[in-house]
């Protein structure tokens, strides 16, 4: 059952419906086709997973635009939040 | 091309409702403009709270939104009533009005009328010629170009942002495809995320006007010595998985889709009908006022996403309200007409449910009642920036 919301192409990220263990399986759709990532973290319900790698300092997207600037080095399966990523610079 | 039924305007537009309107242009005359309309079949009335004692720029947005609730095409004719006395007086909303449409408009004021009473008989006797000559009136089809839709989300939880704005993104930009008008309204829910919108616009000008209005929206609470932008996301949001400010405003902004942004009006202004495309109005995040400023600029049908499940209508634009939380559905389906968490669930995807969305707004125009409209919930409230003088 999916359990991963991903809601642009370009993004990094999965919103959870439900909250997962580390080892859980996280399966998404992307465009029709169903992909899966375990998960390596505990993650809350409506939070973050990385479905793509984002090296620190890379672009966090969602909702195909830019929502923060990644301040560690993220793998897939990892939560994504406020301890790996920043505030981007606003002009 | 897909075509809907509509009523044809005088003026040239399309309205999907055939209202009298018995329009109180102040707080003073409300509770008489609602006796009228409760007289006359197909006619409808609002609580209107402002209309006197406003400053001049508060007074403006006051007979915009009059002006414009007369002028949707979801309303055949209007009856106006005032006290005598208001700031909003019978003459100038009447040429307000006029400004705006050469449909139908008469005018009665309790105090030339000598009281109540007989300005009750007055308006009924108005009113019921208007119902009558309304309800000869039939309707045609259109194309859906001649379409303009309202969004809105109000009472949000973690799912308006993921699965009902998501969906009335894309339906947004379906409509804006297939050459129909939507307006991204709800100013202050642009905060953080203004800059992705401007850089959407068709012109640096326009772009320009988006920032703008932020920044004239955060002014109005700077000069009260309050701030709107510090302490965002909350504690709350980034409990709830929210983790910068762009994400929360993407959350909202979402619901206006992905298309170019064609421009930017002010409160309750009037869209012409030759604007296509995706536009900004400037309205407060506040839902029935940014929903009463989007019927004033025309337009016949809103979309409302709500989590928590909002119970709001408007008197003159049906309002199809949607819910991504699976919760609300089940509690609140009396009031919530389309199911959204089914994206959440994964049985349907957003395409499969915008199209779903689609011909509901469809069906919406040509006459089915939404669930707001069958309970008859009518609030209203108006947007201001001072106090009551």
């Amino acid at each position: 059952m999916v359990n991963g919301i991903f809601i642009d192409p370009k993004d990094v990220v999965v919103t959870l419906s439900g909250p997962v263990k580390p080892g859980d399986t996280v399966v998404y759709n992307d465009g029709g086709v169903q992909k899966e990532v375990v998960a390596k973290d505990e993650i809350g319900i409506f939070h973050k997973m990385a479905v793509k790698p984002v090296e620190k300092g890379g672009r966090v997207i969602k909702y195909g635009e830019l929502i923060g600037i990644a301040s560690a080095d993220i793998t897939p399966g990892e939560h994504v939040h406020t301890h790996n990523v920043e505030e981007p610079e606003r002009k | 091309m897909t075509e809907f039924y509509g009523y044809r305007r005088p003026d040239g537009r399309v309205g999907i409702r055939n209202y009298v309107l018995i329009l109180p242009t102040s707080v003073c005359a409300s509770d008489v403009a609602n006796i009228i309309a409760n007289q006359v079949d197909g006619a409808v009335s609002l609580h209107n709270q402002v209309g006197c004692s406003q400053v001049v720029s508060d007074q403006e947005m006051t007979l915009d939104f009059e002006a414009g609730f007369a002028a949707n095409p979801n309303v055949y004719a209007t009856v106006l009533v005032s006290l005598g006395c208001e700031g909003c007086q019978l003459d100038l909303v009447e040429e307000r009005i006029k400004q705006r449409t050469n449909k139908p408009v008469v005018g009665v004021s309790i105090q030339e009328a000598r009281g109540t009473l007989k300005a009750v008989e007055i308006g009924v006797r108005y009113a019921k010629q208007f119902a009558a000559e309304a309800s000869m009136l039939q309707k045609e089809k259109f194309p859906i170009t001649e379409l303009l839709l309202a969004t809105e989300c109000g009472g949000s939880d973690p799912t308006s942002g993921i699965a009902a704005n998501n969906v009335i993104g894309a339906l947004s930009d379906r409509l804006v495809d297939e050459g129909a008008t939507t307006i991204l309204s709800e100013t202050p829910e642009f905060i953080g995320g203004e800059h992705l919108l401007a850089a959407r616009a068709v012109t640096p000008e326009v772009g320009q006007r988006v920032l703008d209005i932020v920044h004239r929206y955060e002014e109005t609470f700077w000069r009260a010595g309050e701030d709107i932008r510090s302490g965002n996301p909350t504690p709350g949001n980034k409990a709830g998985g929210i983790t910068t400010l762009e994400e929360k405003s993407l959350g909202c902004i979402h619901k206006g889709g992905t298309r170019p942004v064609q421009q930017v009006y002010d409160y309750a202004k009037q869209i012409p009908t030759s604007q296509k495309g995706l536009v900004i109005m400037d309205t407060p995040g506040n839902d029935p006022s940014s929903m009463v400023g989007m019927a004033a600029g025309g337009a016949q049908v809103c979309v409302f996403s709500t989590g928590r499940g909002s119970a709001l209508g408007n008197p003159i634009m049906p309002v199809i309200k949607i819910t991504g939380n699976a919760d609300t559905w089940d509690k609140m389906e009396d009031n919530i007409d389309f199911d959204a968490s089914r994206y959440i669930t994964g049985t349907h995807t957003i395409e499969q449910l915008r199209d779903e969305l689609y011909n509901m707004v469809i069906e919406t125009c040509n006459g089915k009642q939404t669930k707001s409209e069958a309970l008859g919930i009518n609030e209203i409230a108006v947007m201001r920036t001072c106090n009551y003088a």
